[in-house]
């Protein structure tokens, strides 16, 4: 609950609020500090995520002009199924990136949430402690 | 999540693999048809100016 001006300022309670808001700030800033350490680490396999799926979907257009104009005449030129190799691993690679997806939006929107209510909070107490001074 | 990461790093080096194994496909194909003569010749050269 809010102090207003009509309540008495109990200074013991003061004092143990003081310190669960100084015990509160360090636990937040922690917190914060390990939010913005994941979020580089994300920013950095996001960059690897979408580069492997360019890269695939660019080899396997490559491959199907290929196909149309090069190999028309040679259908078995393909020895090696290069075909098959990029289908497969560019599978892979979209289930790896959903996956790393679904995974990151859910914990970065936690923390976000956890992030936003604990600045919510600091802000009611500092405008109870500015209304007892 | 570090199993997702693992497998992040591992595919990022499986592609960069499969690109390299691409290229080399790639340039077999095209001495493949350049040594097939004039015509085929054309052929190539026809592709290469769709493509640019």
């Amino acid at each position: 609950m809010l102090a207003t001006e009509d309540m008495p300022v109990d200074v013991k309670k003061l004092k143990g609020s003081l310190n669960e808001q100084a015990e509160m700030l360090k636990i937040v800033k922690e917190f914060e500090q390990v939010y913005f350490d994941s979020k580089g680490n994300y920013n950095k396999l996001d960059a690897i995520t979408m580069n492997s799926d360019i890269t695939m979907k660019s080899l396997r257009h490559c491959f199907k002009l290929n196909q149309k104009h090069l190999m028309a005449d040679d259908p078995d030129f393909d020895k090696p199924n290069m075909k098959d190799k990029l289908d497969q691993l560019y599978t892979r690679v979209q289930d790896t990136n959903t996956r790393y997806n679904g995974v990151k939006g859910a914990e970065m929107l936690l923390s976000e949430q956890i992030i936003n209510k604990d600045t919510s909070a600091f802000k009611l107490i500092r405008v109870a402690k500015a209304r007892r001074e | 999540m570090d199993d997702i990461d693992d497998n992040i790093y591992a595919q990022e080096k499986e592609v960069n693999e499969i690109w390299q194994t691409y290229e080399d496909f790639n340039e077999e194909l095209f001495r493949y048809k350049l040594g097939q003569g004039d015509e085929k010749k054309g052929e190539v050269g026809k592709f290469l100016g769709e493509i640019e």
